[in-house]
């Protein structure tokens, strides 16, 4: 009598094992990974679109993410802004959101999209970024100086940061310190061509 | 025949390749007007920056990208709208900034550029000035036909416009205007033997009277294209018999879209202690989108408050650039009014004689393209009002603006 039960123990993590690769959502996730690495974007969507559901926060987050990385940034924004009323207190569908709006160049929205952040995460280094760099396009040291520099603190190592808190620095008139800034930013990534166009301008930070 | 450059060929290999596309998606909106940009080929990239907006693609870059096409094909006045968009995706964009005031003042919106003057930095040139200080002057001479007692006119204005604030802009103007009659005194004097036909004896008598006015104009810019404006003159007029004094008030709405300008106004005074309402609608037309060609129509209906009668005046406009500064306006206008204001209240006409019509020609030139001086001739038949006599005025104004900023 024990040889049934012994079969059903047997069975039972093979079925298991069966149902996951049975599971048409998983392997739908499982071959857009695939895709992505391959970087056959187009593919990775497929894959994940024959599964869609719209009340899905996962599968609204990564086809965000892949027709941000197709280029296709109405749609990502589309597919983001559903992940985002689905879980409203996310920051992640939020800091997704981002990247599509700051590629069409809509930095009213994206300074928008990043305070709703710093009102669920005051320390998100990503939206203080943002903000730091929108202010920045439009000329607002001071507000730019303000948000960058958290981010500089957080993230000392930082190219992004350092090198546009560098040009901030420049662009208050601190040369001195921007002189020092570009140079870190140098040691970070070398081939700057932004850091070393900075560090040349700023003249030696006198 | 032009050969093709290198560029070209691979641009139109390159379009060629993506109209074969069968979707027309983002990507293909968005790499084909950046790449048109690019090659700076605006005829091209302006309708199909167009065609992507109409499937819903707007954003900040597409904007941009058509606002500079028409712009750099002299089409100021369909830039604006695009330039201000590209402003509501990134606000206080300094690029969009500047393009929109040189398109606002190249579209003949000075008073809306001014609000975007200092939106960018100047890198070399004259720094724009978000205030305004003009000195203007106008004289007018008027030459009567001689049919009636209504001899010439004289009329000359002196006036400063400055600004308050970004939004705000007020003009001062001190007018006076005299008016010469000849009158006819026939006198009768029985003969001096007391037989035969009295004696008849005709004499010109010259007199005149004087108008002095005060008018205050004020225009506030409010946002996308939108200005109200009040216009208040105070008169003293002097005549042989008795002076008076009057008020005259004009209010207006204007609105600028691409290709029009719309206004309506509302105007009410008290010539000669009779009430008059007004309503004005003024609609000009800029078929290239810029001011190189421009047609206006306007219609004033006046009633004298209670009276029952409604008077009107209908004026058509064509104007349009005749060289690098100089514009020609040929004006036409017809109708049966008297007691009435115009443009926009800054002219009144405070006269009894009803104006039957009117038409003229008016040349401008801006010196260094900031200073404008025109010259304008006028033809005006009007009706006395006591014989019912048909005479004519025809007119010589020269006037000039400064602009001291």
């Amino acid at each position: 009598m024990k040889t049934p039960l012994l079969l059903v123990l047997f069975l039972l993590p093979a079925h298991a094992s069966f149902s996951q690769i049975e599971n048409p959502l998983l392997q739908a996730f499982s071959d857009s990974y695939t895709q992505e690495a391959l970087g056959l974007y187009t593919e990775a969507i497929d894959a994940l679109q024959a599964v869609y559901a719209d009340d899905s926060y996962e599968l609204n987050l990564r086809l965000g993410w892949l027709y941000y990385l197709q280029g296709d940034y109405p749609r990502a924004q589309s597919y983001y802004r559903r992940a985002k009323s689905l879980l409203p207190y996310a920051v992640e569908p939020k800091l997704g959101y981002l990247l599509p709006t700051v590629a069409l160049g809509n930095w009213t929205e994206v300074e928008k999209t990043a305070e709703e952040i710093l009102r669920i995460d005051p320390n998100n280094p990503m939206a203080h970024f943002r903000i730091g760099q929108a202010a920045y396009n439009r000329q607002d040291y001071e507000n730019a100086y303000k948000h960058v520099e958290k981010v500089v603190n957080l993230y000392p190592f930082d190219y992004d940061s350092v090198v546009l808190f560098a040009w901030i620095n420049y662009q208050s008139g601190n040369r001195s310190r921007a002189y020092t800034l570009f140079q870190k930013a140098l040691l970070i990534y070398p081939g700057s061509e932004s850091a070393a166009e900075g560090l040349k301008l700023s003249g030696g930070g006198k | 025949m032009k050969k093709l450059s290198l560029s070209t060929l691979f641009l139109l290999i390159w379009l060629g390749s993506l109209a074969g596309q069968s979707e027309r998606d983002f990507t293909f909106y968005e790499d084909s007007t950046l790449s048109l940009y690019q090659q700076a080929r605006w005829d091209q990239l302006a309708p199909l920056a167009r065609e992507a907006l109409q499937e819903g693609f707007d954003y900040y870059y597409l904007r941009m990208r058509l606002g500079i096409a028409y712009f750099e094909t002299k089409r100021p006045q369909r830039a604006i709208p695009q330039f201000y968009r590209a402003l509501r995706h990134n606000t206080d964009d300094p690029v969009a900034g500047e393009y929109l005031y040189y398109s606002l003042l190249y579209a003949g919106r000075a008073d809306e550029a001014r609000l975007f003057a200092d939106a960018f930095p100047v890198k070399e040139g004259r720094q724009p000035h978000s205030g305004t200080l003009d000195l203007f002057a106008n004289a007018t001479y008027k030459w009567s036909d001689g049919r009636t007692e209504v001899g010439n006119l004289e009329d000359y204005s002196l006036g400063i416009r400055h600004s308050l604030g970004r939004r705000l802009t007020f003009s001062h103007t001190y007018e006076c205007l005299r008016q010469h009659f000849v009158e006819t005194i026939v006198t009768e004097e029985p003969p001096g033997n007391g037989n035969g036909p009295p004696v008849v004896a005709t004499e010109e008598r010259p007199y005149h009277f004087d108008q002095q006015f005060y008018r205050l104009n004020a225009q506030l810019q409010l946002k996308r294209g939108w200005q109200a404006g009040f216009t208040f003159n105070y008169a003293w007029v002097q005549s042989e018999d008795h002076d008076f004094e009057e008020q005259y008030y004009f209010g207006y709405l204007s609105k600028q879209l691409p290709a029009l300008q719309l206004k309506a106004g509302l105007g009410h005074s008290n010539f000669h202690d009779t009430y008059q309402r007004q309503l004005g609608f003024d609609l000009t037309y800029y078929p290239l989108y810029n001011t190189d060609l421009y047609v206006h129509g306007s219609c004033i209906l006046k009633e004298e408050t209670g009276s029952g009668e409604l008077q009107h005046l209908t004026t058509f406009l064509l104007g349009g650039r005749i060289a690098p500064n100089t514009w020609l306006e040929g004006r036409a206008d017809i109708g049966r009014i008297n007691y009435f204001q115009e443009a926009l209240g800054t002219v009144v006409y405070n006269i009894p004689d009803e104006l039957k019509s009117r038409a003229g020609l008016t040349l401008a030139h801006w010196i260094r393209g900031r200073h404008p001086v025109f010259l304008s001739l006028q033809l005006e038949e009007k009706e006395r009002w006591a014989t019912l006599e048909t005479y004519r005025h025809y007119s010589l104004t020269i006037g000039s603006l400064i602009n001291l900023r």
